[in-house]
């Protein structure tokens, strides 16, 4: 693992003259957190390097911990994932590419490993080869790679699929593109007998075969534009998924529309999710919204078995300098809603140095039952030339009519400074325990090269999430320290 | 620990090192192989658009940005009040959005209502966003008409435009 280390220090240090020609950048990331809850410590660098020329590009990162990352805080794998490689060629409108890298097929329906967000741990890279062509007439991409396997800490699941899509109809006032897409998944599978005795033998495992096709219409026309995506699976008869989105413009307004329905289309092994499908239900950017544990991604396992998802959104400037959203989803179980939110934010920015921004709305469950009522407000205040003071009041209440409910709140005060950080002042509480957890964060721009971030005190259990990914995160009580060098 | 304090320590002045053979790239103006090549992407309504098409125009602000990002919205929102100003002296704008399919169907709106000016084109993938060790959004580039990375920002605080404004000015100064 040092060696390792060792050779891409060199390579940085040497790159100057081994790559004369080559344009190449670098970075730094140095990570410490103690958390006094868990009682343990954690500390790692990453470096990460990129030298390319016209055609060739060259891309490195090294992650080298201190010890085994710990669990549910950063990914964990085995340390032969800590080196990640990616070798790309171009030339025209062809791209070869070779290493540890990221790609989707259409929406996502049949493959989508496009996820990697090292704020929140989650990286779904796939080990293997992928052949682009780009051109203004065709797009066609052919892969074939092995998924890790985060259960079995290897990578024992291998894939292959392409996407060809091509432009049926293209002019100034509207465009038409159809698309398809393949995907064949091959995994061993151990088979598991019970006898009449309730004992349970494991047989050799079988190789597995899973392959899902899709057909993908997308036009474009001067008032919106319109996503039709169909795929079928080898999975079991009936098994299918269908996922529309349409965006509509009315004068300054706009609708998006969403659909999506699955059918025993659970493309995973062993939890391991491949094809992350989109769904209609709407993607939260506030703390506690999220922190509602219907939201997990893990659910999707289930989620994709027999769901229907409805989600319209009508965005609006009800006056100069505003916007106004609003928004409906839900999500049926064959015939029975089983989630259902409403959310409206009002922004308004016509202010000199205000900006505000308020938001409500509710979450329903109806199977607990259980409900979820939101409330935010988001005030930023400009003042002098480079200052700002933003506070973010977020309250909960969450429960059904006949039990107590329990009120949650999230307060964010943060004063920044251009070019230079911020400090910010972050509490979370709950009347039920009467609980706080109270944090201090520093975000400090040293120079353009290098930023720092301190975190001391306390964080809630729960949710954080990025781009509509969710991933849960115990609670913490200790010091996080960040540190980043870039080149 | 060790490993990781020794680690530290050879990174920092391999750092230090790159650091100062990067400026002397520059004074010295030793010619580097560009990026040019290296860039295409699709617009809003699917079209294939490459970076050397823009390059050709002036030097290209980039910015890396998401619907869910909301300093990557404020910033956007500020650059695009000095938007005319700018692209009349012949700087492209090109906005990369970097939602992935789960919420790439906000970007349009998002465009739409928020006015923005600049060319916008989308990198579900992250495949560009990687190429230039981004991490997380905004990251701000400036690309000189050779395709050269001439200027870097990480983050967004009210006021950060300023620095990007003085740099341009400073740029089509001494054009």
């Amino acid at each position: 693992m040092f060696k390792k280390s060792i050779i891409l220090v060199f390579l940085i240090f040497f790159s100057n003259q081994l790559f004369a020609e080559w344009t190449h950048s670098s970075k730094l990331t140095f990570d410490y957190y103690y958390d006094s809850v868990s009682r343990s410590k954690y500390t790692q660098t990453k470096s990460s390097l990129l030298v390319q020329n016209q055609q060739f590009k060259f891309e490195f990162s090294y992650l080298l911990p201190e010890q085994n990352p710990p669990e549910q805080s950063f990914i964990d794998y085995k340390s032969s994932e800590y080196f990640n490689y990616l070798l790309s060629y171009q030339y025209n409108d062809l791209m070869i590419r070779y290493g540890k890298l990221h790609t989707s097929l259409g929406k996502g329906l049949t493959f989508n490993n496009s996820i990697n967000f090292i704020d929140i741990g989650v990286d779904s890279n796939l080990l293997g080869s992928e052949i682009s062509i780009n051109s203004n007439q065709l797009n066609m991409t052919v892969f074939y790679g092995e998924i890790y396997n985060i259960f079995h800490h290897e990578r024992d699941v291998s894939v292959s699929g392409y996407e060809l899509s091509t432009p049926i109809i293209d002019n100034d006032r509207y465009s038409y593109t159809l698309g398809t897409t393949f995907v064949d998944y091959n995994f061993e599978e151990p088979i598991i007998q019970t006898t009449t005795n309730f004992f349970e033998t494991v047989q050799p495992s079988v190789s597995n075969d899973r392959n899902a096709f899709s057909v993908y219409h997308q036009f474009y026309y001067d008032f919106g534009s319109l996503y039709y995506e169909h795929a079928s699976t080898n999975l079991s008869k009936g098994s299918n998924g269908h996922y529309l989105s349409s965006d509509l413009y009315l004068q300054d307004s706009t609708f998006i529309l969403q659909y999506s329905h699955y059918e025993q289309f659970n493309l995973s092994h062993d939890n391991n999710i491949f094809q992350l499908a989109p769904t209609a239900l709407k993607t939260y950017t506030y703390t506690l919204p999220n922190k509602v544990l219907y939201r997990l991604n893990v659910d999707e396992l289930y989620v994709l078995n027999r769901q229907t998802a409805y989600g319209i959104s009508y965005y609006t400037p009800l006056i100069e300098d505003s916007l106004l959203e609003i928004s409906w989803s839900q999500e049926n179980d064959r015939s029975e809603t089983k989630y259902s939110d409403v959310y409206a934010q009002f922004d308004y920015m016509g202010f000199d140095t205000l900006e505000l921004k308020t938001g409500y709305g509710v979450q329903y469950f109806n199977i607990v039952p259980y409900n979820y009522i939101n409330i935010i407000e988001d005030i930023k205040w400009n003042f002098y030339e480079d200052y700002s003071f933003n506070t973010i009041l977020e309250h909960q209440k969450s429960g059904r009519a006949n039990i107590a409910r329990v009120n949650r709140y999230s307060m964010t005060f943060m004063l920044s400074k251009a070019q230079l950080g911020s400090i910010s002042f972050l509490r979370e509480g709950s009347d039920r325990s009467n609980s706080v957890w109270d944090g201090t964060q520093i975000d400090w721009l040293i120079n353009s090269r290098s930023s720092m971030r301190l975190f001391v005190g306390k964080r809630q259990a729960g949710q954080r999430c990025i781009g509509g990914v969710c991933r849960a995160f115990p609670e913490f009580d200790g010091i996080e320290l960040g540190l980043v060098y870039s080149l | 620990m060790k490993k990781i304090v020794a680690s530290f320590l050879v990174w920092s002045l391999c750092l230090v090192s790159l650091s100062a053979n990067d400026l002397k790239l520059s004074t010295d103006n030793v010619s580097v192989t560009d990026y040019q090549n290296l860039f295409s992407l699709k617009d809003l309504k699917g079209r294939k658009m490459d970076l050397k098409s823009q390059l050709t125009k002036g030097p290209v602000v980039i910015s890396f940005w998401a619907t869910w990002c909301s300093p990557c919205l404020q910033e956007l929102i500020a650059m695009s009040k000095y938007y005319k100003y700018y692209h009349s002296k012949g700087v492209q704008f090109i906005a990369i959005n970097i939602d992935d399919v789960k919420t790439q169907v906000k970007v349009s709106p998002v465009v739409r209502m928020r006015k923005f000016p600049f060319l916008i084109l989308l990198d579900p993938d992250q495949k560009i966003f990687k190429q230039f060790l981004g991490d997380y959004p905004p990251l701000t580039l400036v690309l000189d008409s050779n395709g050269r990375i001439i200027y870097k920002h990480v983050g967004y605080q009210k006021g950060d435009e300023k620095k990007l404004f003085a740099f341009l000015d400073t740029l089509l100064e001494t054009k």
